[in-house]
């Protein structure tokens, strides 16, 4: 039981402290498409319609092309 | 809005590309070299997590547009430890300064400029020179600590 009480390194350290470190925003896959989870504005409220254009998202996602954009919510 | 042709002067390279006049450096680095070790937090200049070098000065690439950059010395996280961590590095990894780590790059940015500037900054001075990073984790005093370490300061 030498690991108890002992201070262990984070094996992901160094990517971390160097940049190398890959996040989920940071992962492009071809043909990949953003989504966004849409919630009520009010509490309790019912969604009855949105008013996102069912085309963007079969152009390929919510901001198209290869560029990452600002998620619309 | 047209694109405009760019040239920057990034890690030591002269990189030649096309941004809109009013794309941020940020935006730059990330989607257009795929520098991706800079970190988008806030995009308002509060979080310091997109810290970069512009000769050697910190600034919040979210909000410097790249465009005004001219033939400054742009240095990013890939352009500092990038073949093995720096002392500064190896210090917070060994004080347990890196938790989540998106916040990471940009205070190794902030605090690489410090350091090249006061290789000897005592406590205050580093705290100070931390107030535009913010880390969500909290671990600030172990990233105090890393300085002091490689600095040779005391608490």
């Amino acid at each position: 039981m030498s690991a108890l009480g002992a201070a262990a390194p984070r094996k992901d350290a160094d990517p971390k402290v160097r940049g190398t470190a890959a996040y989920g925003v940071d992962v492009s896959l071809p043909g990949m498409i953003h989504g966004a989870i849409l919630r009520s504005p009010v509490a309790k409220g019912r969604i009855r319609r949105t008013r996102h254009q069912q085309g963007r998202i079969d152009a390929g996602g919510m901001g198209g092309g290869h560029r990452r954009r600002r998620p619309l919510a | 809005v047209k694109d405009v042709q760019l040239t920057l002067n990034v890690n030591g390279r002269t990189r030649i590309l096309e941004a809109t006049p009013a794309a941020t450096l940020l935006d730059v680095l990330r989607d257009e070299l795929g520098l991706i070790g800079t970190k988008e937090g806030c995009v308002e200049g509060e979080c310091g997590a997109c810290t970069v070098l512009v000769d050697g000065r910190p600034v919040d690439s979210c909000i410097f547009a790249a465009h005004s950059v001219g033939s400054r010395e742009v240095t990013t996280i890939e352009g500092v430890g990038a073949v093995e961590a720096t002392p500064l590095q190896q210090a917070m990894i060994k004080a347990g300064a890196v938790q989540c780590g998106f916040c990471t790059p940009g205070f190794v940015m902030t605090l690489t400029a410090l350091l090249a500037e006061n290789p000897s900054p005592d406590e205050t001075t580093i705290r100070r020179s931390l107030a535009g990073n913010i880390c969500r984790c909290t671990g600030y005093s172990q990233i105090v600590d890393a300085v002091l370490e490689v600095s040779g300061g005391e608490r």
